[in-house]
């Protein structure tokens, strides 16, 4: 059978498995031991350590496509922000993120009403940041462009009277699927030093461990993995740590994959047939 | 006057003239400048919304022609309409927290977004048996970091002792330090392209193309 | 509106699994179906979020007095002049502005957070008394400059440059598979949630009966050539 044959043959086997390793796992969890790693811990502390009254940017950098991935992080930190004697101000540089806000606020309700948070005094959605000028914008001159909230309501007799420029602003978390953290790393980390920390998808691991070491942000949290994570440690389970397992056995998968594939290479090769 | 402002040097000493003057303010501090300059970061986000429905006269215009030419299956183009105008209308109409639009939103914007991104993982997981095969130096040097740190990105890894140590390694220090070098070689060509807009040797953000200034 | 949810949850099912029907690798009606319906209702959200904006953040601000987006809402409505033959030069003002503004952010700061402070970090003994730490510090100092190296096409490679340029080769490679991992850990992660998403008990009798039909279908109309008959020209 030739190489390419065989290729052909492997791919609907391969995509079958895939479903399946994946399904299964997720209706019958197996309960695959997670260990929570430095840059989780460091990002739960760099939380913890906000004093009261601080406030919070937290921007949603998600689209359709970043939300699968990310809702772990997502709901796991708005879980904890919310538990903690903090204001936030929910923002989105990405036209679909303020219904993700929506939604996620919306699945953090119960820890609102047990906090006893209120929309105006505790957090506010401000909505839609269109580009990076927004953002450089509310870290110039808050009020400027931002008069009224998400539903467009006024934000004044709100918590955001107190908030003039960025030098207000004490932390920004930015969980993003498309670059969102740069903008604030040029314009509030570069001009305030606000502490940044920021939640990525798995494919920005790379970039975010170098801004950390760097020193423009804090912490991250990479992928499901690092929510989970996160899940654990705040306390507030969730989808990511019902997909772990399902994570680690399509990893061992893909390894198992490669090294079929291989053996199917040198078996080739000593056969004489590449 | 209007040919003045028809021709290129005007599109390009305005680019030079707000470039200058937002890189300046930051670096000096002259009274009323930071005013202006944040001023004019809120122009830039709106001028960025107003050109996002700029793609819905393309759109309708290709796909009405599609329906008036009927072309084959046509109803295709007639489903992206309708579509098109029951989210808009819904959300102009009856606001962006109704009911109905979050409906749209739930039926189709969400998984099909979604779904969209997610098809790819086949195409990986069906790569790693396919492509990632070891056939010279390079090769194996690629497929072999992929392994210890996709060893070192499954969850479970970390809970067994010594089997992410090269995967960590090689994703906090090498992979780091290449990061490193891309991410200054971009600055630099960013640096480098900014320059030439601003200078206007550079003209296509502008949608002028070079060697053809505006006949209009 | 909990009939609105139900066929809500029904219709996003048939959207995610008409999608997965490219996986096939035959061109059919329903893929179409998925790309046709994206388009335009995303289109259409991202429309009413962009006119939302618009109004909260020009017009009523203006409303209440405030100057400042009058200019930004007079260059933005200039914008649309693009569609006119005789007058699509005006919408190059604004274009300018909005490049030269986005231009100078992006410069100001770039050259500190992607340049220097990226040299300054980089800037380390090589030597710390203690091995892995020197080890360490050794490779990230080589590979990097061995990296900016391998992209540096303006002079002949030869010499000392070329093997710097064949270590920063190399280091690229295995940055690849460094790189290729952590996506694949993304991606799967995607895949995941929309996996998860089928089968929420919920869902799971809709998914399995939807994907029972499509891939009958599928099989049919490939049987009897009518695939490409129902697609979209």
């Amino acid at each position: 059978m030739s190489e390419e044959r065989i290729n052909t043959v492997a791919r609907p086997i391969i995509y079958l498995a895939t479903f399946l390793l994946i399904g299964i796992p997720l209706i019958y969890p197996v309960g695959l031991p997670i260990k929570v790693s430095q840059s989780t811990i460091d990002f739960y502390n760099q939380i913890e350590s906000m004093p009261e009254g601080s406030v919070v940017i937290m921007n949603f950098n998600v689209e359709t496509f970043g939300w699968d991935e990310l809702e772990s992080q997502l709901v796991s930190i708005t879980k904890h922000l919310i538990s903690r004697p903090v204001k936030v101000i929910y923002v989105s540089d990405m036209a679909l993120g303020p219904a993700f806000i929506e939604k996620t606020l919306k699945m953090a309700s119960p820890q609102i009403e047990k906090h006893n948070k209120e929309y105006g005094q505790d957090y506010v959605i401000a909505g839609y940041l269109a580009g990076e000028s927004a953002v450089a914008a509310i870290a110039s001159d808050f009020h400027k462009l931002i008069s009224v909230d998400y539903y467009g309501h006024s934000i004044e007799g709100t918590f955001l009277d107190d908030v003039k420029d960025g030098s207000d602003i004490d932390l920004v978390i930015s969980v993003d699927c498309f670059g969102g953290t740069s903008p604030y790393i040029r314009h509030f980390y570069l001009s305030f030093g606000t502490p940044i920390l920021t939640g990525t998808l798995g494919g920005g691991v790379p970039s975010a461990i170098n801004n950390v070491q760097v020193g423009q942000i804090k912490s991250y949290l990479g992928g499901i993995p690092g929510g989970a994570e996160f899940e654990y440690l705040s306390g507030f389970p969730g989808v990511g740590i019902t997909s772990s397992d399902a994570m680690t056995i399509v990893h061992l998968m893909g390894i198992a994959l490669i090294i079929l594939g291989n053996i199917v290479l040198l078996s080739r090769k000593i056969g004489g047939r590449v | 006057m209007m040919s003045f402002i028809k021709s290129k040097g005007f599109s390009v000493a305005l680019v030079f003239l707000t470039s200058s003057f937002m890189i300046l303010t930051y670096f000096i501090d002259v009274p009323g400048a930071t005013q202006i300059s944040s001023d004019l970061m809120v122009w830039a986000s709106l001028i960025m919304a107003f050109s996002m429905p700029l793609g819905i006269v393309n759109m309708i215009s290709r796909y009405g022609n599609k329906v008036y030419t009927k072309k084959r299956n046509y109803g295709f183009s007639i489903m992206l309409l309708v579509l098109l105008a029951m989210t808009l209308a819904s959300g102009i109409i009856l606001g962006d927290t109704s009911s109905i639009y979050t409906f749209f939103m739930e039926s189709f914007v969400w998984p099909l977004g979604a779904t969209m991104y997610s098809i790819l993982a086949f195409y990986m997981m069906s790569a790693n048996f396919v492509a990632m095969r070891m056939r010279n130096w390079k090769a194996i040097l690629l497929v072999l970091a992929g392994i210890f740190v996709l060893l070192t990105t499954m969850p479970a890894g970390s809970s067994i002792p010594g089997l992410t140590v090269i995967g960590d390694w090689l994703k906090n220090i090498h992979s780091v330090s290449v990061t490193r070098g891309v991410v200054i070689g971009t600055a630099i060509s960013t640096i480098a392209l900014g320059v030439r807009t601003m200078l206007g040797f550079e003209t296509s953000a502008l949608g002028i193309s070079r060697g053809r200034e505006s006949k209009e | 509106m909990d009939v609105l949810v139900v066929i809500a949850s029904i219709l996003a099912v048939i959207s995610t699994l008409t999608y997965y029907t490219t996986l096939s690798g035959w061109p059919n009606p329903f893929y179409s179906y998925a790309e046709y319906a994206y388009l335009g209702s995303v289109m259409g959200w991202s429309t009413v979020i962009a006119l939302n904006y618009i109004i909260d953040r020009g017009v009523t601000p203006l409303t209440q007095g405030a100057l400042t987006p009058l200019g930004g809402l007079i260059l933005g409505i200039l914008m649309w002049t693009r569609f006119s033959k005789k007058y699509g030069y005006i919408a190059r003002i604004p274009i300018s502005i909005s490049v030269g503004i986005g231009l100078g952010l992006t410069l100001r700061t770039v050259i500190f957070s992607d340049f220097i402070q990226q040299i300054q970090r980089t800037i380390m003994p090589v030597w710390t008394g203690e091995p892995i730490n020197s080890f360490n510090n050794l490779v990230t100092i080589v590979s990097m400059i061995a990296t900016m190296l391998f992209f540096f096409f303006s002079i002949e490679r030869k010499g000392p440059l070329k093997g710097i340029a064949e270590i920063g080769e190399y280091s690229i490679f295995i940055a690849f598979g460094t790189y290729f991992a952590a996506n694949f850990m993304g991606r799967f992660g995607l895949l995941i949630g929309r996996i998860n998403f089928l089968l929420a008990p919920d869902k799971m009798i809709t998914s399995l009966t939807v994907s029972i039909i499509l891939l009958i279908l599928l099989i049919l109309m490939k049987k009897t050539n009518t695939l490409e008959k129902f697609m979209p020209e």
